[in-house]
């Protein structure tokens, strides 16, 4: 069989075999092992004395050791419920506008998302507090259930976040290490953030009925003193946990490994300030933790199998053939790429996209002469959209799951649509002005 | 019968994520005793690095099959669940033991294998503490193995909501 075929025939396979809805990371695993045996023969032994090594690998990598720590502290946080008061206070102070009550979601998944880091979280957790708030108020419920679901997924991509940590034990390159892509994710993050932002604040002021303010008694219930003290109260925890974490690694410090224990102490902490740390949360905390950790790695075992055999039988070769070879622009092939992960997004979700491509298109974008970093980032944002493009968000599921009555697709669906359009700006602006991804990246390390 | 097995299996890897989920615990104690003796004092020490990943990947490999029974691995059901629940239960049947099984019985094995080289020579790392790292490899294997018999507990629960003998 030819290398095209076998290629071809492998993604094929694996469309169809995710599509029977076995777990991805086992489907990943299994279409590697079917496809690493047709190439090499029905060598059993040659091919899993290369997994069993693979999976060994895997449990010595320390750059993947912040995962579980990461993780640790989002699931603290959530328990702490520091995000819990920041939405009520922001929901005084920014109430009284337009599409405030929109705003002040946007603002508080910002502050949270540099804290969690986990797009599950923070969608489950803002869908439970802040929908009701924006339900009883009258928010339009196509637009709620949009801002929701796309300031939550921020988290993914503001760091410290786990896609980078993913990213960065994936390519283990030195231009796309993990305190690179989080200095580089930064400022990408804060604009897509303030985009979500100002497209809230601009659609509420056209058409107000579509997020009222909040009564003017409600909204002046307290001084703007006060206002200002609560603001404050609520927001440096959080913010000096970030600076402690980010802090530490921008300097040069800490490792991103150490910058999440250090995170996840200072989690344990706020958490006990805010008389939350007990056994229960201790344990319950432990448990998830555990959860998504073996998630995320079950898909990093699969996904590297089948990297593994994709890489093994050349196709990697044909890929980038087709690609590079063929004497396309390069700007087409960044199309080509990114509409790939964009199409994939609409069906798996982030860690197997990032698994299964990023072996396969990072060699490519070195070989054309695309700033690794850059590019990088660029495919992170693009992931963004792989939450709330449907068929399958999974940041769309997450809402619904708790969203109240009345909810339904058709609303979310609808109301998801201007936010990916709003990532898809983002992403052009990034294209359009490289530095806003390498400034922070070259001032810190100099690259 | 088939139903104590599942069960069983169920039981023994609830039970035992309870427990190895802890081991998060240790990871981030022994991470910050690094930071705090490096950076602190100055002396780091000579097994931070490798205890601090022998814990890790413990913990996830631990993990992986008390994450299949609380169903915590992400998978694509937006086609299958729109199927009656035996049709569900039969293709999740199918692909347990289209892409499951085999995959996850010959893991065991050449795990095993790779372990008992392992042990056989009383494998340590080449570094200056030269930890041991045959029991480790072998929790690897122990593991891989764990994960197949909730596969085996899964596929006992399919077959029997197909074939209608649901017993609790």
């Amino acid at each position: 069989m030819s290398l095209e075929f076998m290629t071809l025939a492998m993604f094929a396979t694996l469309i169809i075999c995710i599509a029977l809805g076995h777990p991805l990371a086992y489907t990943l695993a299994a279409v590697a092992t079917l496809f690493g045996l047709i190439d090499n023969g029905w060598n059993f032994a040659g091919l899993f004395d290369m997994f069993a090594n693979n999976a060994w690998g895997l449990m010595n990598n320390y750059v993947l050791v912040a995962i579980p720590l990461f993780i640790l502290m989002a699931q603290l946080l959530d328990r702490s419920k520091v995000a819990d008061r920041l939405f009520e206070t922001l929901f005084v102070v920014l109430g009284g506008l337009r599409g405030g009550l929109g705003l002040a979601v946007v603002v508080v998944c910002t502050v949270f998302a540099a804290t969690t880091g986990i797009i599950g979280a923070s969608v489950v957790a803002m869908g439970l507090l802040a929908t009701p708030a924006l339900m009883r108020k009258g928010y339009q419920k196509e637009l709620s259930s949009g801002i929701i679901c796309a300031a939550g997924t921020l988290g993914i991509l503001i760091p410290p976040s786990i896609m980078m940590v993913v990213y960065g034990g994936l390519t283990g390159m030195k231009e796309t290490s993990v305190g690179n892509l989080f200095a580089g994710s930064i400022l990408p993050g804060m604009l897509l953030a303030s985009l979500y932002f100002f497209y809230i604040f601009i659609r509420c002021n056209i058409n107000p009925s579509l997020g009222p303010p909040i009564s003017r008694e409600e909204a002046s219930k307290w001084s703007a003193l006060q206002k200002t003290v609560l603001t404050m109260k609520s927001m440096i925890p959080p913010l000096a946990l970030i600076l402690a974490v980010m802090g530490t690694i921008l300097a040069g410090i800490a490792t991103p490994t150490e910058a999440a224990a250090l995170g996840a102490l200072g989690a344990l902490i706020l958490a006990a300030f805010n008389g939350k740390l007990n056994w229960t949360v201790l344990k319950e905390s432990a448990y998830s933790t555990m959860k998504t950790t073996s998630m995320v790695m079950m898909l990093f075992i699969g996904g590297k199998f089948l990297s593994t055999v994709f890489l093994f039988m050349g196709g990697g070769d044909v890929v980038s053939d087709v690609l590079v070879g063929s004497g396309l622009n390069k700007w087409v092939v960044l199309l080509i790429m990114m509409g790939i992960v964009f199409l994939m997004g609409m069906f798996i979700d982030w860690a197997a996209i990032l698994l299964v491509t990023v072996p396969i298109f990072m060699p490519i974008a070195n070989e054309i002469g695309f700033d690794p970093l850059w590019f990088s980032i660029l495919l992170c944002v693009n992931l963004q959209t792989s939450f709330l493009t449907p068929p399958f968000g999974y940041a769309l599921f997450y809402f619904k799951g708790v969203a109240p009555e009345g909810y339904t697709m058709g609303h979310i669906y609808r109301g998801i649509i201007p936010f990916v359009l709003l990532q898809i700006l983002g992403i052009l602006i990034l294209v359009f002005f490289p530095s806003i991804v390498t400034w922070l990246p070259d001032l810190f390390f100099g690259r | 019968m088939f139903s104590k097995i599942a069960s069983g299996i169920e039981k023994l890897n609830l039970t035992q994520g309870k427990y190895t989920s802890m081991l998060i615990f240790p990871l981030l104690f022994v991470v910050l005793y690094e930071v705090f003796m490096r950076y602190g004092f100055n002396s780091p020490t000579v097994w931070g690095f490798e205890a601090t990943a022998f814990l890790y990947g413990m913990h996830y490999m631990f993990g992986l099959a008390y994450t299949d029974v609380t169903k915590g691995h992400v998978q694509v059901d937006i086609f299958t669940s729109m199927t009656p629940r035996k049709t569900r239960a039969a293709i999740s049947a199918l692909t347990t033991v289209c892409f499951f099984l085999p995959v996850m019985v010959c893991m065991t094995i050449w795990t095993t294998k790779f372990a008992s080289y392992s042990v056989e020579g009383l494998e340590r790392n080449s570094t200056s503490w030269a930890p041991a790292i045959w029991p480790f490899k072998i929790v690897m294997a122990f593991c891989f193995f764990i994960l197949l018999l909730q596969g085996i507990a899964n596929l006992i629960r399919d077959l029997q909501t197909v074939f209608g003998k649901e017993e609790n």
